[in-house]
């Protein structure tokens, strides 16, 4: 027994010693090469496109003058807010932002992405160079793994280590890392698909946790607030817009989502006038320019980004 | 309490201080932390199943007692009867009541026109019941065969069957092996001690950076197959094999581990089953805990092999695997999963050659022949096949995976090969040991060596913890 504690405890000492001096190794590396502002953009970029799958998949940035569309399908806006913030302190010539806004933004339906097991991980591995401290602990204390995600991102053990050791790779050969490397940054969402099957699995997923009805989201509603405090304090003109859906899939949201969403609208425009609000959500268009019952495809995009240009003008 | 979780490492030093540093001359108070610690350690899961594990030990316990001063066959048969309608039946109502009420229902509306609406119930299933169930059973069916005396201690029997290394995903540990180890004295040995901590090593290994690694993109592949080409759907059902392999020997091999580390053998549970030669070698590799309950508990009392005809035989193969294709879950494909699998085993025992491999592939050898190279191939596509029939959620969507492997993409170079260089390891590892119990129980060499071993497997599991996915096994 004196052996197998006197050895148990050697070996951790070895082990703990060698992963200090791996985490320290790369938190230098990591600190150097990942983190700083790397995330320039193209100084003829004024317009940033954000938000979940809906500005992913209905803004095409190569229609839009002088657009990227960076958003990220089932992005919360908390993640969006600290990606925001890095991408607006490193690009002042950024002079408006358009984010999607709909009904499902403000369910607890959306911090699924933030606190069920699975795709915590997975969050926390795309996002965890962006938040801060607070964040970690806001988010993660309600999820099984929070403490072995805390701890990984306290003691900077790489979440996606092919991916952090892509990015320290191209950085050690000296090829300036571009935003597009990151792997929170997404892009315009170009598919022809076409498929209305299953509205009760899309209304499902956004209002309803099993079979009862989901509440509103403080979490995203309090991280919608400080976007547009953000945005605010930057002087950026902040557009929400509520993407084309399909007819039956906007009969199906729940009278108390819709109910909730206006409110929330006009609480925006009472504390951020400013603040533009689209709802393209009863656009007209064909069947076949939607991807599925709420998002639209590369023909509704086409669409929708026209609309957008002209309502900006 | 999940093995790879912050609150299995604290709950395990205690139990572990308390087990082996306070009550270590203590047998009986040893026995009694096992079992407040393996209540705890399910009931942190759901404290109200715990009174299923309770209702089913206290059963058999009690039939036990009975049995023994029993001669009469008439009122052993009915205290026998006692104890498997009261354990079945628990198992019936909470894993299988709502998948034959369902299946009843629409068979009834397709054949009648009409809707049934045989009512189905609302209940969790409790995690691990099918493992603790048949645990218990095997104990009353040893003392019923006479072939076990029956405890007379309380403390010992709820122990071996609340047992916290093994309780939710086995090895299904007969009571023959596992009981009497409750009572006898147990000495620390170092020797043993650190092959258990090696075993868990691996175990988390195997869960961790392979299992939960390549579920991730299982899942992908599963979820919308038509996005994907045929190589990547057969590189999917490739992943899930590793999966459902390294997530539920990832288990075993923690849970043997753990019981090592506190003086007890569990069985071994898988043999390296990718290995194997044929259908039938295949099966005597595979969760050997089941199999062997099967064996000794349904097949050979049903006649076994031998039976007097052939017809007979066919039948006792097609029970044997559909029920344990039953056993994994209640669902069609589960059924259809095993009834497969007897079809593909069904040539070898008809023709009397399922027993033909019996030694280990490339025994003594670090390179096996052509032929033993293409029998492992063939059998392993095999398997391969019939684990999208497991992996689906229904029959169609299997049906339809697999034919979206078998058209012209399957010739394509397929993206998502993130998860091969780790199985690779996992093959070299396990090829290289495949005669031990666990690939790390050869480790020999001076200490810099295996501890170099030890940290760079650590390192593994570090990165890699985080995406978290349960045991697959635990929903059985």
């Amino acid at each position: 027994m004196n052996k197998f504690l006197k050895y148990s405890l050697l070996f951790l000492i070895v082990l703990g010693i060698i992963l200090t001096i791996a985490s320290s190794v790369y938190s230098y590396y990591r600190h150097k090469y990942l983190l700083p502002d790397n995330f320039k953009i193209s100084s003829n970029i004024t317009t940033l496109i954000i938000g979940d799958s809906h500005a992913e998949s209905a803004f095409n940035d190569k229609l839009i003058p002088n657009s990227i569309n960076i958003a990220f399908h089932a992005e919360h806006y908390l993640f969006t807010y600290f990606k925001l913030k890095k991408i607006v302190d490193a690009n002042p010539q950024i002079d408006r932002i358009v984010l999607s806004f709909a009904p499902h933004n403000i369910s607890q339906g959306a911090d699924v992405s933030i606190f069920s097991d699975v795709r915590n991980s997975r969050s926390f591995a795309r996002y965890f160079m962006l938040l801060d401290k607070d964040a970690v602990m806001d988010t993660y204390s309600n999820s099984q793994n929070w403490k072995i995600n805390y701890l990984k991102w306290r003691f900077m053990i790489p979440f996606q280590l092919k991916l952090e050791l892509k990015l320290l790779f191209k950085s050690a050969i000296n090829k300036p890392l571009k935003i597009s490397d990151y792997p929170f940054i997404g892009t315009f969402y170009s598919s022809k698909k076409n498929n209305l099957d299953n509205l009760r699995k899309n209304i499902t997923a956004h209002f309803f946790n099993k079979e009862n009805l989901c509440v509103e989201s403080a979490l995203s509603i309090k991280y919608l607030y400080k976007i547009m405090k953000l945005t605010n304090y930057k002087e950026i003109e902040l557009v929400l817009i509520n993407t084309p859906t399909y007819e039956s899939y906007r009969n199906e949201i729940p009278k108390f989502f819709s109910s909730i969403y206006s409110q929330l609208i006009d609480s925006i425009q009472k504390k951020y006038p400013l603040v533009i609000i689209k709802d393209y959500s009863t656009m007209k268009l064909d069947p076949g320019d939607y991807g599925d019952f709420h998002h639209v495809n590369i023909y509704g995009a086409e669409k929708v980004s026209n609309q957008l240009i002209i309502d900006l003008k | 309490m999940k093995f790879t979780s912050f609150e299995f490492i604290i709950f395990f030093i205690v139990v572990f201080v308390l087990y082996w540093g306070v009550l270590k001359k203590n047998k009986k108070h040893q026995n009694i932390l096992l079992l407040i610690s393996s209540y705890f350690f399910y009931g942190y899961w759901d404290y109200r199943f715990l009174s299923l594990i309770f209702i089913s030990s206290i059963i058999d316990f009690t039939i036990g007692h009975f049995l023994q001063n029993e001669n009469n066959i008439t009122k052993r048969r009915l205290l026998l009867g006692i104890s498997l309608f009261a354990n079945l039946g628990m198992l019936g109502v909470f894993k299988y009541y709502n998948f034959f009420a369902s299946s009843f229902n629409e068979m009834w509306q397709s054949l009648s026109g009409n809707e049934l609406n045989f009512v189905t119930l609302k209940i969790v299933l409790p995690v691990g019941i099918s493992f603790y169930t048949f645990q218990t059973l095997s104990y009353t069916i040893d003392v019923y065969r006479k072939k076990l005396h029956p405890t007379k201690s309380f403390v010992s029997f709820f122990a071996y069957v609340s047992f916290f290394p093994q309780l939710v995903a086995g090895p299904i540990e007969r009571a023959i092996n596992l009981l009497p180890q409750f009572e006898k004295e147990r000495v620390f040995k170092y020797e043993k001690a650190v092959d258990g901590c090696r075993q868990i090593l691996w175990g988390f290994f195997k869960k961790i950076v392979i299992a939960d690694n390549v579920g991730t993109y299982v899942d992908q592949f599963f979820a919308n197959p038509a996005s994907f080409s045929g190589s990547e759907l057969a590189l999917g059902a490739f992943y899930f094999a590793f999966q459902i392999y390294c997530d539920f020997s990832g288990y075993s091999d923690i849970a043997i581990g753990t019981a090592r580390i506190f003086g007890f053998n569990l069985m071994k549970n898988f043999n390296f089953p990718y290995f194997s030669r044929d259908i039938g070698e295949f099966w005597r590799r595979w969760h050997i805990s089941l199999s062997t309950w099967f064996r000794d508990y349904l097949y050979i009392p049903l006649g076994g092999s031998r039976v007097k005809t052939k017809f007979r035989l066919f039948i006792n193969v097609i029970v044997i695997f559909v029920v344990s294709g039953l056993w994994h879950g209640a669902n069609w494909t589960f059924v259809i999963w095993g009834f497969l699998n007897a079809l593909l085993f069904l040539p070898s025992i008809l023709t009397g050659r399922n027993r033909k491999n019996m030694d280990t592939i490339g025994q003594g050898k670090t390179i096996p022949t052509i032929n033993e190279v293409l029998s492992m191939l063939f059998t392993f596509s095999m398997t391969l096949v019939l684990w999208v029939f497991f992996r689906a959620d229904s029959v169609f969507a299997a049906v339809s995976y697999l034919s979206g492997i078998f058209n012209h993409s399957f010739f394509t170079i397929p993206l998502k090969l993130g998860g091969v260089p780790m199985i690779l390891i996992l093959l070299i590892m396990e090829w290289r040991a495949k005669e031990k119990n666990h690939a790390l129980e050869d480790l020999s060499g001076n200490r810099f060596v295996r501890w170099t071993m030890y940290i760079a497997l650590i390192l593994f599991v570090v990165v890699f913890t985080g995406e978290d996915k349960v045991f697959i096994y635990f929903q059985f």
